[in-house]
């Protein structure tokens, strides 16, 4: 049975994290058009960095108005650490972007598709679990796919790793190609950190 | 990127310094040897040029001054290759492969390749007819192994078959072996088969010796 509130809370939070999702969700979606038409990206690349801004543009509304609220619908330091940990994503989504271009890559890696497609997935089921997060119910299969979803990514990166470390393989393909699978796997990684925040803001609600 | 030279400290080789730089120049004839090397005696640099080394430089030297000789003898190495071994224009439907400009022509309009691009139709077109499989492509052109998953021979093809269908849009040249690679042969386009795409469906200090 949920708890009956007596004091007034502040659920403009709850529009703001939905927003958050939303901007996640966009920006893998954005790095995986990036990705699959490369070279011809056009302005994908400039498209994701203003969801990067528009990432932080929520994150400083969050806390701005965390700061000026005294009774708030969440723990302070979940929503503090919720807001910070989207703003990851989003963060580690456009340097992986970013990367592409200034490393001048020549064409985009199979494991680099996967990884993406896997971001997008995540990305996903976190934006559905925020649109949901008001009532605090029936959230869990969210959070086991997010966990599912992180240790395909790092099966990948693994395995993408291990074949660029093969013989013979030019020494910038494999300094350009690791930084990118890295910041690839940060952003999965920030994804599941994000769910198990969320699943804590669950427990302590129902 | 494609490796044009080697430059060697023979002094860092011990004993098997000179078996080492013989079999370096044999293994390496397409490839600039430049030894960089602490003092050693006339006859040493002697034996050194003997066995292949394309240059010899003393040390202390300057990084600048290693460059330049590496350069000069590259130079030094195309100029002789470019008499003994003069570039053959390949024809093939509508299209001219021009190696002596780098460049591909229909009807006498440059297609405007890049070097990649020349370089990978070249390759392509020298073994027409026959399929060349992805990786063996990447070893040509880029010079290195391919790693697994590594898109680019996919997406050069698919370059070139934009400015071949601009230039030549009756006639297809590029074709698709799924798994395997890519085949150039000049077609009419009326009576190839049509060509699905360019891409696999998504899945992967020491002392010298003397001489």
């Amino acid at each position: 049975m949920a708890r009956l509130s007596l004091v007034p809370k502040d659920r403009e939070f709850f529009n703001l994290f939905d927003e958050a999702g939303t901007n996640i969700q966009h920006a893998a979606q954005l790095l995986g058009r990036l990705l699959k038409q490369w070279p011809d990206a056009g302005g994908l690349g400039r498209e994701i960095l203003i969801c990067e801004q528009e990432g932080d543009r929520i994150t400083h509304d969050i806390i701005h108005r965390l700061n000026s609220t005294s009774v708030t619908p969440i723990d302070r330091e979940d929503i503090h650490a919720l807001a910070s940990a989207l703003d990851d994503i989003v963060d580690f989504t456009e340097e992986a972007a970013d990367f592409m271009g200034l490393y001048n890559i020549e064409a985009p890696m199979e494991q680099a598709l996967q990884l993406t497609g896997v971001l997008e997935d995540a990305c996903r089921n976190i934006a559905q679990a925020l649109s949901r997060l008001r009532g605090f119910q029936e959230l869990n299969h969210y959070f086991v796919e997010v966990n599912r979803l992180e240790n395909e990514g790092d099966r990948i990166t693994r395995e993408a790793l291990a074949s660029l470390f093969r013989g013979g393989i030019d020494p910038m393909v494999v300094i350009k190609w690791k930084d990118i699978f890295e910041r690839l796997e940060h952003a999965i990684d920030a994804c599941e950190h994000v769910a198990n925040i969320l699943e804590g803001i669950v427990v302590k609600h129902t | 990127m494609r490796q044009h030279a080697i430059v060697i400290d023979v002094a860092m080789l011990g004993t098997e310094a000179w078996a080492y730089l013989g079999r370096i120049c044999a293994i390496s004839a397409s490839q600039v040897v430049v030894v960089c090397t602490g003092p050693t005696s006339v006859a040493q640099r002697v034996r050194g040029l003997r066995l292949g080394a394309d240059d010899w430089v003393t040390k202390p030297c300057h990084p600048e001054e290693v460059l330049a000789r590496v350069e000069a003898a590259l130079r030094a190495r195309q100029a002789g290759a470019s008499v003994t071994d003069p570039p053959q224009t390949v024809v093939a439907g509508e299209l001219e492969i021009r190696p002596d400009m780098f460049e591909a022509f229909v009807g006498g309009r440059a297609l405007g390749l890049t070097r990649r691009e020349f370089e990978l139709i070249q390759l392509l077109s020298a073994t027409e007819g026959r399929v060349i499989p992805r990786e063996r492509i990447y070893e040509r052109v880029w010079g290195y192994a391919m790693a697994h998953g590594d898109r680019s021979v996919d997406v050069f093809v698919r370059k070139l078959r934009k400015k071949l269908e601009s230039a030549s849009p009756g006639w297809l040249y590029l074709h698709t072996h799924f798994g395997v690679g890519y085949r150039f042969d000049a077609q009419e386009a009326a009576e190839a088969p049509p060509e699905d795409g360019d891409e696999e469906p998504p899945a992967t200090s020491g002392s010298l010796p003397t001489a």
